[in-house]
């Protein structure tokens, strides 16, 4: 069974912060002081990179928060993850990732509420009417808001998009397949970002796109003149 | 070092959990119109399908949803946690197959079935040898027979070569410098060449051989076998299993071939709560479940090769009738005798008298040849048979044929038969074929004291064969036997004692032949025999419980070849505590998707 990083970090660095906030280093990491186990807070800015190895706080095990040391910053605009891991009373330590928070602080210090979940299945087709269909669905898993509607943005053709004017609202009516047909354009290639937005405006910044090629007419059939023998 | 993973749960204390839906793409576009009604997975015999229900107001198919048009089922994961995203993750790929509509009622229903990519590999033929010719030159031989080690005998190139953009090792164009197919070899040549590249995401050399091992086949024919049937037949001798995964990655082929060793799934958990405690969806994943449990049977494998063959000296007696001898020289020579035909088998015929026709008169009566001494067991008829090439073998690995000896003062010294002679196909025999006897043998025919002996092989009336049983055997329980033919594959030839090249190997001289570098073909396979016989008992071995398991919601984790485990705390159906003799494996997986339920097919299987 491999050993808690704490048994190593005590033992052979001395008393170090981990040690400290653990209660280890009292013992000079021989013994694991905390009997009737802990829970542990982390920190980074993905989930990917939180930090197991730098404890951030500790408190009881029964506790139902934890308070963050002071010199935790949080500066506007900054996103941070943080994980809570429970310890035993040996000093195993669970190696979960079940209970995390997103904190995002917005641009005047607040904590800001992310905007509903991006779309799913986001699609662009030529209809054969010569409309471009826009499809899409949404699902509201874990979702941080309620979406009101959904916007369309476009680039009408010039490669940029402009994410102030959508080409297109569509109002959120639950979770089903929604639709929506643009007039058709003249030759080019056509982008569309879908994005749902809460009442308050809120929307998830997603930047995926559907493509959508747009020719003058179709690509005639092959006429068979004749079959012949080689 | 390990690739597992530990992954802990935390416990759910909520009883609701929310319907899951899944989305279909057809194209890689999302197509609003089709529900997904089912997915079913299955291993070898099976696989993977998808049934999809069309819904639309127009009634009328789309262009896109047509036969053989890719489809791929995406369930949602939040891929943002813990903040709330949206996420496809592929959980099936594969095939339009069919589509069925019904008219009832009801109305119209329309259903559109897919399948992985077995049916694929069910459209492609096996035949054909890609042969690897002189100065790595390949070439494909349609007529070939599509045989790896055929009869036991090595004809895989003795290297591997890049063809089509893989390293693969192909027939060798001469079996001398062949060496043995093993089943990975096999099976990235049936993949590689058959399969156009880039279809399905193929293993690696290693990895595929890593788990296959370098276990050799044995007279594997896939000849006219669809390629599906073929690599069950090859894993099949293996001990191998595979399946069909999508994969996850977004580029390449979008499904993957997975061989896994028989027995060697992950573990899960199906777990029931005991009577009398709350209810927890984290503790609790049956709802329910039906058992059938098969009365005990114990099945006996005996496995047979080939007949064995064993090489010896055998004293030939003679085959005409007696009143026919004379001493007129010219009556015996087609050449000078006319009617020579009236008897061609005077001192020219010499046999073995293994059916005992030559006991009686006319014929000069001696005994019936007793192969005892040759075979090692009184188990043969006395049938015709017939002689075949000696097993021992000069010094470049060529048989020594049929070793002809004469004596002229009746067996008191042996030289070889220089003269022309036939091997009898009726019977075991010769016959002195030159136009006239010569002298020597002439004047010992007339002195009585001719002999001639041949050393040369003799089929026996036994077969290689092995038996292994998947149970207790002379006990109460019955015991079923089943016949394993294991084809030509398995072979013993064996140089008797009683041969006279029995002494070649030890470097003697006889009748003035330098023996130096001589040897024998001798084979016995007997140990591969019965490895082939106990992974056909592994695989065929009899389900002792067959259940049905439906959990409480829908369940997307579960894998055909995952080994059910019960929590030493809640009940134990499956007997994976209260029997260690046997383990219970999932064998299909159907997810339904209007029940929101997950249907398993768990058997309880002996260990072997």
């Amino acid at each position: 069974m491999m050993e808690p990083a704490w048994l190593k970090e005590a033992l052979f660095a001395g008393q170090t912060a981990n040690g400290f906030k653990l209660g280890t280093a009292l013992a000079l990491g021989w013994f694991w002081s905390r009997v009737n186990g802990c829970r542990i807070a982390y920190r980074g800015v993905s989930m990917e990179t939180i930090d197991f190895n730098d404890v951030l706080a500790v408190a009881e095990a029964d506790a139902s928060e934890i308070v963050l040391p002071d010199y935790v910053s949080y500066e506007p605009g900054r996103t941070c993850f943080y994980a809570v891991r429970c310890a035993n009373r040996c000093g195993r330590i669970e190696r979960t990732l079940a209970s995390a928070v997103k904190v995002s602080i917005g641009d005047e210090g607040e904590i800001r509420i992310g905007g509903p979940n991006g779309v799913f299945g986001l699609a662009a087709v030529m209809q054969r009417n010569g409309k471009v269909e826009v499809v899409w669905t949404y699902s509201p898993l874990e979702q941080e808001s309620n979406p009101f509607e959904v916007r369309v943005y476009g680039d009408e053709g010039t490669g940029g998009i402009n994410y102030q004017e959508p080409i297109a609202i569509v109002p959120y009516k639950g979770r089903k397949f929604y639709r929506c047909e643009r007039e058709r354009p003249v030759n080019g290639r056509y982008r569309f970002v879908v994005r749902a937005a809460d009442a308050e405006g809120n929307e998830r910044e997603s930047m995926r796109q559907a493509v959508v090629e747009v020719l003058d007419k179709s690509v005639e059939a092959i006429e068979i003149v004749g079959v012949g023998q080689m | 070092m390990t690739n597992r993973m530990d992954l802990y749960q935390p416990e759910s204390k909520e009883l609701a959990i929310p319907a899951c839906g899944a989305f279909v793409f057809v194209e890689g576009r999302l197509c609003p119109y089709l529900e997904v009604v089912e997915i079913t997975q299955q291993g070898m015999g099976g696989f993977g399908s998808a049934r999809m229900a069309w819904h639309s107001d127009s009634g009328k198919l789309p262009d896109e949803i047509e036969i053989s048009k890719s489809v791929v089922i995406k369930w949602i994961y939040n891929n943002l946690y813990p903040a709330g995203g949206a996420e496809g993750i592929v959980i099936f790929a594969g095939e339009i197959e069919r589509i069925e509509t019904k008219l009832g009622p009801d109305g119209e229903t329309i259903e559109v079935v897919a399948r992985d990519f077995s049916a694929t590999l069910e459209r492609i033929t096996v035949f054909g040898r890609w042969i690897c010719d002189i100065n790595e030159r390949m070439v494909f031989i349609e007529g070939e027979r599509t045989i790896f080690n055929e009869s036991g005998q090595p004809n895989a190139s003795s290297e591997p070569v890049e063809h089509n953009g893989n390293s693969v090792r192909l027939f060798a164009a001469n079996t001398s410098q062949a060496r043995l197919w093993d089943c990975a070899d096999v099976i990235r040549y049936l993949l590689c060449e058959y399969l156009p590249a880039g279809q399905l995401f193929v293993p690696e050399d290693d990895r595929l051989r890593a788990i296959a091992g370098d276990e050799s086949v044995r007279d594997l024919n896939v000849t006219g076998m669809s390629l599906l049937d073929a690599l069950e037949k090859c894993c099949g001798q293996a001990g191998l299993e595979f399946r069909f995964v999508p994969r996850l990655s977004e580029s390449g082929p979008s499904q993957g071939i997975v061989f896994c060793r028989k027995g060697s799934g992950r573990g899960v958990e199906l777990n029931l709560q005991q009577q009398g405690g709350r209810l927890s969806v984290s503790k609790t994943n049956i709802w329910k479940a039906t058992s059938k449990r098969e009365s005990p049977l114990t099945h006996r494998y005996v496995g047979q090769g080939d007949y064995k063959v064993f090489e010896a000296t055998f004293d030939l007696v003679k085959g005409w009738h007696w009143q026919d001898e004379d001493v007129d020289y010219e009556k015996f020579s087609p050449s000078t005798n006319p009617e020579f035909h009236k008897v061609r088998d005077v001192w020219r015929k010499w046999c073995l008298n293994e059916t005992g026709e030559y006991t009686s008169p006319p014929f000069v009566e001696t005994p019936a040849h007793d192969f005892t001494y040759v075979f090692g067991t009184d188990k043969f008829a006395h049938r015709r048979r017939r002689f075949w090439p000696a097993i021992s073998c000069d010094s470049q690995g060529r048989s020594l044929g049929y070793f002809l000896e004469v004596s002229y003062d009746d067996g008191d010294h042996w030289w070889q038969y220089m003269h022309a002679f036939d091997n009898l196909l009726d019977e075991c025999g010769i016959w002195l074929a030159s136009d006239k006897l010569d002298i020597d043998t002439w004047i010992a025919a007339l002195k009585g004291v001719l002999r001639f002996r041949l050393t040369a092989s003799v089929v026996s009336d036994e077969r290689l064969s092995c038996t292994v049983a998947d149970g207790p055997v002379g006990g109460i329980v019955p015991v079923v036997e089943r016949i394993v033919n294991a084809g030509g594959g398995f072979k013993f030839r064996k140089v008797t004692g009683k041969s006279i090249f029995t002494g070649f190997r030890s470097g003697l001289v006889v009748d003035q032949i330098d023996t130096a570098g001589f040897g024998a073909d001798e084979t016995d396979d007997s140990a591969a025999l019965m490895q082939f016989v106990r992974r056909r008992a592994q695989a065929d071995a009899a389900a002792i419980e067959t259940f049905d398991v439906q959990t409480p919601y829908l369940a997307v984790g579960f894998e055909v070849g995952d080994i059910v485990k019960t929590n030493p705390e809640d009940k134990d159906i499956f007997s994976a505590r209260s029997d260690n003799r046997s383990t219970s494996v999932i064998e299909k997986v159907r997810m339904d998707f209007r029940k929101q339920s997950t249907q398993l097919k768990v058997v309880r299987k002996r260990k072997t």
